[in-house]
């Protein structure tokens, strides 16, 4: 079978891996606003992929982290692994996160390396929240 | 796991237990493994006796003369015979086509091609509901225009346009007007003459017989010409040369005249299916029908599932085979032209999907996709929550 063609139909074959998550995903939902819950978003429902990460955190550690995302199977089987590997790391080892241990994992193919990308936004965006302030409503809130 | 319900008739129906036993006994009767040109010995008048038989059949399926239809590979190669081989023919008449936006692929890349070679295409836009309207046909036409391109049924949403009036104008101003109904042929009354058409095309893997074959019907009075694409032995009078597939063509014949025979009780049946599936998805929130409501053929059902992303949708059912849109565009991520020529936006066209039913679709699966259907779009539409 010519690469072509093997490129085309790997774009609809789907790994075990990815099955598993984007069927039975067990990190989406959304958290409520908290001192201790950090979120950022990436993409657009325009552009095919879109997604809200939620991490809450407990000192300098990831204790819980939730999804919500508009996207392909593979994009949303990213983002469920994506929540997956984040708990339990610290927000220094979240920087250090990139989408090609990802794609590799999830065998994502190459045409879809748009939307991983889309998740290392979403990751370095949060990981900046975490050096602000927390919002003075949150604040007051909790 | 049960076996996925098939629902993507509109690609391709699978071949009806009584078209494969008569294709099976062409290939099991040594007899009919003749050339069927060779018609100085038995086997190759046994092999043209048969193929002459089903020649009669789809001839008599699109009201024309068996001399008429024009054995080929499939619809795609009929269109490309068709455009390529008129538009080429008549070039010293003019140098205008006329289609539309929402053909085939099959139709528009030869116009393309055309286009290259200095041939001017008018592409009409249809109207929200797929519609192409006789009155921007009449606009369109020039002193150049020689031929005219519709489909009969869109492959993607389902809708008829009025080939018989579009005919009627075609006539009047000595253009010629090329019909692609591969969707249609077979499923809904076709009559050459009375519909004016000149050349028409159509397949047999769209109506239950196998793939690989198809027709195309040439008007003989006044005789349309054409420039052939194929040449070599000279057969089919010279327009498509090559030896002809004995068994496909019985296997196009048998299931053209079933598709004929069953055509009203098939269309009846289908129809309520079609109707009983739309009735419970549109009790979905912030579902739309693609197409126009009531000009349309009973098996095809394009649905947009807003804030759904289709291939998603698509994938979650995993009790369903069925497609985003045509076959021929799968590994495209691109959305659908023929939903953006209705004016849908990328979003609103890649949350669509076409469901299309056939001869062996059930009450039960029905239920089934309408369950399945419900249950992941809010699974879905949950999942998104409110991203931007």
């Amino acid at each position: 079978m010519s690469v072509m063609i093997n490129e085309i139909i790997s774009q609809f074959d789907y790994s075990s891996a990815v099955m598993t998550r984007f069927l039975n995903p067990h990190h989406a939902g959304e958290m409520g606003s908290s001192t201790n819950v950090r979120t950022a978003h990436a993409g657009s429902r325009e552009r095919g992929a879109s997604i809200r990460l939620y991490l809450q955190l407990k000192d300098i550690r990831v204790v819980q982290a939730r999804f919500v995302a508009y996207g392909c199977p593979h994009f949303l089987a990213a983002a469920e692994m994506l929540c997956e590997w984040c708990e339990g790391r610290s927000i220094s080892e979240l920087s250090q996160w990139n989408w090609q241990s990802l794609q590799s994992a999830l065998e994502i193919p190459s045409t879809k390396r748009g939307k991983l990308l889309l998740l290392e936004d979403v990751i370095r965006k949060v990981v900046r929240t975490t050096m602000e302030p927390v919002p003075a409503a949150v604040a007051t809130k909790s | 796991m049960t076996s996925p319900i098939y629902l993507d008739y509109a690609a391709s129906t699978p071949v009806d237990p009584r078209v494969a036993v008569r294709m099976q006994e062409c290939l099991s009767s040594f007899e009919l493994q003749g050339n069927p040109s060779s018609l100085s010995h038995r086997f190759g008048r046994a092999a043209r006796e048969v193929i002459e038989n089903a020649r009669v059949q789809v001839a008599n399926a699109v009201g024309a003369k068996p001399m008429e239809i024009i054995w080929t590979s499939g619809a795609t190669e009929s269109n490309n015979l068709a455009l390529s081989g008129a538009v080429r023919y008549y070039a010293d008449r003019g140098n205008h086509v006329i289609s539309s936006k929402t053909e085939h692929k099959a139709v528009l890349e030869p116009l393309k091609k055309l286009e290259k070679q200095g041939f001017k295409v008018t592409y009409l836009k249809p109207d929200q509901n797929g519609i192409v309207h006789v009155d921007q046909v009449r606009e369109a036409m020039t002193p150049e225009t020689t031929l005219v391109s519709l489909m009969h049924v869109n492959n993607e949403i389902g809708v008829i346009q009025d080939i018989g009036a579009i005919g009627a104008l075609c006539r009047k101003h000595n253009v010629l007007l090329h019909v692609d109904a591969a969707q249609s042929a077979g499923r809904l009354p076709i009559d050459v003459h009375a519909m004016n058409i000149d050349l028409l095309s159509c397949t047999a893997h769209k109506i239950y017989g196998p793939k690989g074959i198809g027709a195309l019907y040439v008007r003989r009075n006044p005789v349309v010409g054409l420039e052939p694409l194929i040449i070599g032995g000279g057969q089919e009078l010279g327009l498509r040369a090559g030896t002809l597939p004995t068994h496909q063509i019985v296997g196009f014949g048998v299931a053209m005249e079933l598709a004929l025979d069953d055509r009203d009780n098939d269309g009846a049946r289908i129809s309520h299916l079609r109707d009983k599936l739309w009735s419970g998805l549109k009790s979905i929130p912030q579902v739309e029908l693609n197409g126009h409501q009531s000009l349309r053929v009973p098996n095809i059902l394009n649905v947009a599932f807003y804030g759904v992303e289709g291939e998603s949708l698509l994938f979650a059912l995993q009790e369903l085979i069925l497609s985003a849109g045509a076959a021929c565009s799968t590994g495209s991520d691109e959305a659908s032209y023929v939903l953006r020529a209705l004016g849908r936006s990328d979003q609103q066209a890649q949350s669509s999907l076409r469901f299309s039913l056939g001869r062996f679709t059930t009450e039960q699966d029905i239920d089934v996709a309408i369950h399945a259907v419900s249950r992941e779009v809010s699974r879905l539409r949950l999942l998104a929550a409110d991203v931007p």
